[in-house]
């Protein structure tokens, strides 16, 4: 039965291909096989596919939830720990920060008031000289204006003593014109007793030959007296006003250089105690003004 | 971002101290914010026992700016430190003046050295009684003295002829 179908098979397909050559045959057999690829291809992909039942897909959801579930707390509890590492880090390395700052502004503050004291101490230092040159400025006009007062009594003593000079010539004078008028009168005395009056015209032009030599010698002390005593007080004046001059204008010279600092320093007390804070705020822009002015910001 | 963050901390704040302070107060704020109570925190709550109402606004104002800009908190957080640092790169003076004045006053300082110096430079304000009638400052290391000692100096011949005409008036 099927040897004689195979063979009507045969003679069927060597009917239908009488008359044509190899390669037509060859190719026409290629189509068939092609065709039959894609039917079967097609049959592959249009198969129908098995359907997911609810109840499983319910249970699938379930799992799937319960994993994602795991998964965020695993992650939750490893990020926490992560956050806290960090956090513990920062704040070590922030009080790390703040213990290096520390000791830098203790470092600065240390220097800071070293400075100051420095600073303070030489201020100190050049007022304490600046005093001290004054002081003693004036402890060398002092001293000259004591020695001008010791030079001045000693012209006195001086004076004085010439002075006194000139009266014990004057007594002296005066005791010997004592002593003439004495010797005179006992002259007279006896001239009145032993002589006649021929003599007393002789005793007379005696008595005015000693009376004008009495007077010229009290007018010579007299004008010795005089000229002593004013030469010996221009002289004076002359030195005391020189000596005032000079001591006035040593005196004003300290002033000059001295009254900048004082007034500074009594100006400073004022404006320290007086001025308002607007004041002092408009007495800052000034500066600043003053300071742009000049070209310091440039 | 970190220049942007900078600019806006500059825009209100003059001295190097008020900048440090603030600084200070930001990190306060962030890091209850960001590892504590969340993003529910208030400004307000966190920092008002260390300053008083002028800090706290100009505080809120920064944080509404870096919000506005869209600046990740974490990401201020974290530039704190490097902002700290880069700080003490910007132009600076060193201004001596004779009393303490009120923080509106020492703003107005900083605002005039920020329209007549540089636009970004911060103060160090100190006090030094010396500085009466005026102030003095160090600038780029150099001490400048514009006290009343400075303007006495400058009318010395007019004070001392002054003075003279008086003493040696006969």
């Amino acid at each position: 039965m099927n040897q004689a179908t195979s063979s009507e098979i045969l003679m069927t397909i060597d009917t239908l291909f009488q008359g044509w050559g190899i390669l037509e045959t060859i190719l026409v057999l290629f189509l068939f096989i092609c065709t039959g690829l894609l039917f079967v291809l097609i049959v592959i992909l249009y198969r129908p596919r098995p359907t997911l039942m609810p109840e499983k897909a319910q249970e699938v959801i379930v799992n799937a939830e319960e994993r994602a579930r795991t998964i965020i707390t695993e992650a939750t509890i490893e990020a926490r720990n992560l956050r806290s590492t960090i956090e513990k880090e920062r704040l070590k390395a922030l009080s790390e920060d703040h213990h290096a700052i520390e000791r830098f502004l203790d470092a600065y503050r240390f220097q800071l008031e070293k400075n100051i004291k420095e600073l303070s101490y030489g201020v100190e230092k050049e007022h304490m000289h600046a005093t001290s040159r004054f002081v003693e400025s004036l402890q060398n006009i002092e001293g000259r204006v004591s020695l001008n007062a010791d030079e001045a009594k000693h012209s006195m003593d001086s004076f004085t003593s010439q002075s006194s000079t000139l009266f014990e010539r004057l007594s002296y004078e005066i005791e010997n014109v004592e002593e003439g008028i004495q010797h005179l009168a006992l002259a007279l005395e006896e001239a009145a007793e032993n002589e006649s009056d021929k003599n007393t015209q002789i005793v007379r032009e005696e008595m005015q030959k000693i009376g004008k030599e009495t007077a010229r010698s009290v007018v010579d002390v007299a004008k010795g007296l005089d000229e002593v005593l004013k030469v010996n007080i221009e002289n004076e004046f002359k030195s005391i006003s020189k000596e005032l001059g000079q001591y006035r204008e040593a005196r004003m010279r300290l002033i000059n250089e001295r009254i900048l600092v004082l007034i500074e320093e009594t100006a400073q007390i004022a404006l320290q105690k007086k001025l308002s804070l607007e004041d002092q705020a408009d007495l800052v822009y000034r500066s600043l003004e003053e300071a742009k002015q000049r070209g310091v910001f440039v | 971002m970190l220049v942007k963050i900078i600019s806006t901390m500059l825009r209100n704040t003059y001295t190097t101290d008020d900048f440090i302070e603030r600084l200070g107060l930001m990190r306060k704020y962030y890091n209850k914010r960001l590892f504590a109570d969340g993003e529910d925190v208030i400004l307000r709550d966190v920092i008002l026992e260390d300053c008083d109402d002028h800090v706290l606004a100009i505080l809120e104002d920064w944080v509404a700016t870096f919000t506005e800009e869209s600046i990740q908190p974490l990401v201020i957080y974290e530039a704190l430190d490097s902002i700290q640092e880069d700080m003490m790169g910007l132009p600076a003076v060193t201004l001596y003046v004779p009393v303490r004045f009120r923080s509106e006053e020492t703003e107005r300082f900083g605002v005039w050295f920020r329209e007549n110096v540089q636009p970004n430079i911060l103060l160090s304000l100190r006090i030094d009684p010396r500085a009466t009638g005026g102030c003095s400052f160090i600038w780029k290391d150099v001490f400048y003295d514009f006290s009343l000692k400075y303007f006495i100096d400058k009318q010395r011949e007019d004070i001392v002829a002054t003075f003279n005409k008086y003493t040696h008036a006969k």
